[in-house]
């Protein structure tokens, strides 16, 4: 494991102005500690008060600026995520929202102690030991031998620390975030277990017992060896003690040479020492930018080229295949099928046979692991993929709803002023949603919109927008499901008197019977055409 | 106060009087060996020194393991209260997107109980007791400099304190929850709405922003605390300075810094105090949480769960507090089938919901071989009675560990019957990892048919004598209903099964209907009553 992700100081102008802030203010503190300290007179007492009075104004100088950088820099990693979350050429598997939850909230906070804490003390604990040991060859020439010598061997114990250390946090990261998906995992299907009679709270107790041993082990292992750090240097100081004491014995040397370079030698270990015990902060810090590094890895869609318009050409797919990484077969496997203008084409098939994933693919939302699909002989992973759903209409099986009425949601992505009232009512209407009142409105989070509602006005919107003259190939992820049969003729209805090529997902019969070409998806190889 | 919560607090307090230790045994050893006295006289505070030092670092660490344990031991309760409390609420966030909403809040909010042991009480009782014993310990030597140390403490925390108390406006945990409310409504809403080019991401932006306003601006008042600590350390130090002037010169030098002594467990209030408002308030929220009435509670006797099952409704109204529709007479004996239909938003759903004692009639009853359900423990009445429900909750783990919630004693064997028997073998097949498959998070690595498909594998595994589901065929292809519906209605007579349903193909397999309407019906034949009825 590297402490310091390179890919953060590259990318975050915060983190370099802090570090260079952190050094400075560091180095002065030191200084200030030093030339105070080392005129050990008269008024010693006073002059050391003043020394630890200033160091401690820098040390609260340090932590306020490190808090102000922490921020900003979480603050450019979160909208980095979200710029990529809704990066229209994203392509693949999302995270999941409690993941993305996680990333924009607490996920990142073990930044904090990372930026604020342990990368200045990485860059202390790189330049303080040095300038002291100096300092100390050459005012007491054995001693800054002594120290030169057993800090390195510090400096080796702290990459055992960490090697050791390493492990244990990283089974507790995963632990933790067990616990916490267990937790709300149970909330989330209360219902559902309370109507298996299943009393989870013996599970909560185990799996909060189980984390609780995983935390406190690894802070055990962090503690022994933080003490034995602790030890190890203070015997050091110690052996620089003894021979200092010996040698004011034999008046080798002056007592204000002795005292200053006793009070100097634990100077050169302090830095190191913090950084031993600021060494799970870098763990946890370079966890957490891992985290979103990962969400922020993905593939792209390439394509830039112009648009075909879908209104009068083809859309042809040839050898076309989706692998997803942890399955045996195939999502989707299609060995031609040509999708004709303005024909409404229904795709059939059992669960699983890559339905939704045929839709995703003709959207741009997923590229083919192999194969093509061709649109008046340009490849559609070349195309530019906003500027060809320009031209398309999506109803997806749990559509999303946008605060505002459901008008607003109706004519979502129209200009306002051009879209009548009475247009939207006519789409509400043709679209089987006549029950739902235009100035209706939807919450925020949409929670008082039912799935059935979400994809009812989903169909009205792009109804509209092919009524429009906007979109000219409308996509539907089983539209009529959960209509009765008066309502799932009107929408068929509506469809098919669009105009517009239709591609529609259903497993009704009565939908299938009204499309002009039913496709049917098998498990296994090839699109069967009827 | 337990006695390993008592321990965590005396090994702070220790920890935090090993560090004044150090720093007064320090101030005495130098500004003694500035005296130049034999070696000797100088021993005992050196090794009082070093024993002060390692023994702070090994008392915060064993006040770290203790406190660590303690909390994590409490949040334990804490979370199985919460469980408590929302099984008590959960017919009223059978929703999915309400319940998503309360899932984050509680889960953030019980985490932050940890925070007020670890972050908020822990720092003021150190720094009440270190003070506390710094100002006896300097009384001996000097009384006056005791009193300025004691008067500058209070001051300095009284100002900390302050800090502390911060508008409502400037919660960091209310903006948390608004993001978190904001990603998860694009979270699901995202790729449809990407695709119609009309989302920006300006309001995650702005809340994003808000947050680091927030964090900034809390890190400045922290800031601004332990800077005022600093003052009162540095004019504390003074005046000792002052009064210090008659008294031996090697106590001077422990006089003096003994405000020093103090900054450091002063300065660390000023971080607790940052944590105090989000503390607080997720502390009110699960309280409010605790104490809202039931939605649906036990009778305080109930009765026996009779033997036998034939479910019988009367004149029942559901809803949650209006009705939504009323009336509804049913007969269910034991081992039929029935169907219900209705309008979407009729109410059919809470009815499902109202049988499985999620929800309380709103008038009339449901009696279970002729015994009201409301006189029954929820639980027996779910030990009969199994429900499906719309968007039944698959959870993100393995496909075992999903079929376990039904019958945490089924073996393999069973549980690969149950997945076959509901029309998951084809799939079942193809899974690499068998039975340890992941199903992603709301089951997302499953189609919509599958994940139907686990849920009704799910019951098959579970006792139950009735059965009630709520659109069980709705996003199964033809065959895959048809035959799903037949092996449902072979379950018959070992199983009664309410479906709801509009599906003609359910409809046409099944005679009896139950036709749920707000409009009334005239009346039909010798039943003579309006509204929803059995049709034979």
């Amino acid at each position: 494991m590297k402490p310091i992700d390179p890919r953060l100081i590259r990318r975050s102008a915060a983190v370099r102005r802090h570090l260079v802030a952190a050094i400075v203010l560091g180095v002065i503190s030191v200084g200030v500690a030093r030339y105070c300290g080392g005129r050990g007179v008269t008024g010693v007492a006073v002059a050391a008060a003043a020394a630890i009075a200033g160091r401690g104004l820098l040390g609260w100088a340090q932590t306020v600026v490190a808090a102000q950088a922490a921020a900003r820099v979480k603050v450019d990693l979160r909208a980095e995520v979200i710029e990529d979350l809704l990066d229209p050429r994203r392509v693949g598997a999302r995270p999941s929202s409690a993941r993305t939850i996680n990333l924009l909230g607490n996920g990142l906070d073990a930044l904090d102690a990372y930026i604020g804490r342990f990368l200045p003390q990485v860059v202390l604990a790189a330049v303080v030991p040095g300038v002291v040991v100096a300092v100390m060859l050459f005012a007491d020439l054995w001693s800054g031998v002594i120290v030169a010598f057993t800090l390195p061997l510090i400096i080796v114990f702290l990459v055992l620390v960490g090697l050791r250390t390493q492990d244990e946090i990283g089974r507790r990261w995963r632990a933790v975030d067990r616990l916490g998906r267990h937790f709300a995992d149970v909330l989330d299907g209360i219902v559902v277990l309370a109507s298996f009679g299943r009393n989870q709270a013996e599970g909560i107790r185990q799996t909060g017992d189980k984390h609780r041993v995983e935390t406190v082990r690894s802070l055990r292992v962090a503690f022994t060896s933080a003490v034995a750090l602790d030890l190890f240097s203070t015997l050091s100081v110690a052996l620089v003690a003894v021979e200092v004491g010996l040698r004011l014995v034999y008046g080798d040397i002056s007592l204000a040479t002795g005292l200053f370079v006793l009070i100097l030698a634990p100077e050169a270990f302090l830095p190191v020492r913090k950084l031993g015990a600021h060494f799970h902060d870098s763990t946890e810090g370079v966890d957490a930018v891992n985290a979103v590094m990962e969400v922020l890895d993905h593939p792209r869609h390439p394509g830039s080229k112009e648009s075909p318009d879908p209104r009068r050409e083809a859309i042809e797919l040839a050898d076309v295949q989706v692998q997803y990484d942890d399955r045996a077969q195939p999502a989707l496997e299609i060995d031609r099928l040509v999708i004709l203008p303005g024909v409404v084409t229904a795709i059939t098939g059992p669960s699983g046979c890559g339905k939704s994933t045929l839709l995703s693919l003709l959207l741009g939302l997923q590229l083919p692991s192999q194969g093509h699909i061709d649109v008046a002989g340009v490849d559609l992973t070349e195309v530019d993929p906003q500027r060809w759903r320009e031209h398309v209409a999506w109803v997806p099986q749990v559509p999303g709803v946008v605060a505002g009425t459901v008008t607003d949601n109706v004519r979502f992505g129209l200009d306002d002023a051009e879209v009548s009232d009475v247009e939207v009512a006519a789409a509400l209407r043709d679209a089987g949603a006549a029950d739902l009142a235009p100035d209706r409105v939807l919450g925020e989070s949409g929670v008082d919109v039912s799935a059935g509602e979400r994809r009812r006005i989903a169909v009205a919107r792009a109804v509209l927008r092919a009524r429009r003259g906007v979109a000219s190939l409308v996509l539907l992820d089983e539209p009529t499901a959960g209509l009765d049969a008066d309502r799932e003729e009107q929408v068929i209805d509506t469809l098919r008197s669009l105009n517009v090529t239709v591609v529609l997902v259903s497993h009704r019969a009565a939908t299938l019977a009204a499309a002009d070409r039913v496709v049917t998806l098998a498990n296994s190889t090839t699109a069967v055409q009827a | 106060m337990s006695g390993r919560l008592f321990l965590g607090r005396v090994l702070g307090v220790s920890a935090q009087l090993s560090g004044a230790g150090l720093l007064l045994t320090s101030a005495w050893l130098i500004v003694r060996a500035a005296e130049q006295p034999p070696v000797m006289f100088l021993m005992v505070a050196i090794v009082g020194v070093r024993f002060f030092g390692v023994a702070r670092t090994a008392l915060r660490y064993a006040e770290r393991l203790v406190t660590h344990d303690v909390a994590l031991r409490r949040v334990v309760d804490v979370r199985v209260r919460a469980l408590e409390a929302v099984e008590q609420q959960a017919g009223r966030v059978a929703d999915a997107g309400r319940r998503g909403d309360l899932v984050r809040r509680v889960v953030a909010d019980v985490d932050a109980v940890q925070d007020r042991l670890l972050r908020v009480r822990g720092p003021w009782i150190v720094a009440i007791a270190t003070t506390v014993t710094v100002v006896i310990a300097v009384g001996l030597i000097l009384p006056a400099a005791a009193v300025v140390l004691l008067l500058g403490s209070i001051a300095a925390m009284a100002v900390v304190r302050l800090t502390g108390s911060v508008s409502a406006d400037d919660s960091l945990t209310a903006a948390r929850a608004e993001l978190a409310t904001e990603v998860s409504n694009e979270a699901v809403a995202a790729p449809d709405l990407i695709v119609a080019s009309a989302i920006s991401g300006e309001k995650l932006i702005s809340k994003v922003d808000r947050i680091a306003a927030l964090e900034r601006r809390a890190a400045w008042r922290a800031g601004s605390a332990q800077g005022f600590v600093l003052v009162c350390t540095a004019v504390a130090t003074g005046l000792i300075a002052m009064l210090a002037g008659d008294l031996d010169a090697v106590m001077v030098g422990v006089v003096v810094l003994a405000p020093l002594a103090l900054a450091e467990p002063l300065e660390a209030l000023a971080d607790a105090e940052r944590f105090r408002p989000d503390v607080e308030s997720a502390e009110q929220r699960l309280q409010a949480l605790f104490d809202a009435a039931p939605v649906m509670g036990d009778p305080a006797e109930p009765a026996p769960l009779p033997e036998a099952w034939d479910l019988e409704i009367d004149n029942l109204a559901v809803g949650w507090t209006d009705p939504l529709v009323s009336g509804i007479d049913a007969s269910v004996p034991a081992g039929s089938a029935i169907v219900v239909t209705g309008r979407s938003g009729v109410g059919k759903s809470t009815l499902a919901l109202t049988l499985a004692r999620f929800l309380q009639p709103l008038a009339g009853q449901v009696r279970l071989g002729g015994v009201d359900l409301a006189t029954m423990a929820k639980a027996d009445v779910r030990s009969r009675i199994g429900l499906l429900s719309q968007d039944e909750v698959v959870f993100d783990t393995t496909v075992r560990e999903n079929l376990r919630v039904a019958d945490p004693e089924a073996d393999d064997a069973q549980m690969e019957q149950a997945l076959i028997d509901a029309g998951l073998g084809p799939w079942f097949v193809t899974a690499k990892k068998g039975l340890d498959t992941m199903v992603g998070e709301h089951g997302s690595a499953l189609s919509g048919g599958e994940r139907q498909r686990l849920a009704i594998a799910r019951l098959l595994l579970a006792g139950h004598r009735i059965w009630v589901l709520d659109e069980p065929t709705e996003h199964l292809d033809d065959p895959t209903s048809e035959q799903l519906l037949a092996d449902l209605l072979a379950l018959r007579p070992r199983i009664s099964l309410i479906i709801i349903s509009h599906d003609p193909r359910v409809l046409g397999r099944i005679d009896h209907h139950l036709h749920l309407s707000t409009e009334p019906l005239a009346p039909l034949g010798g039943l003579g009553r309006g509204g929803p009825r059995l049709v034979p």
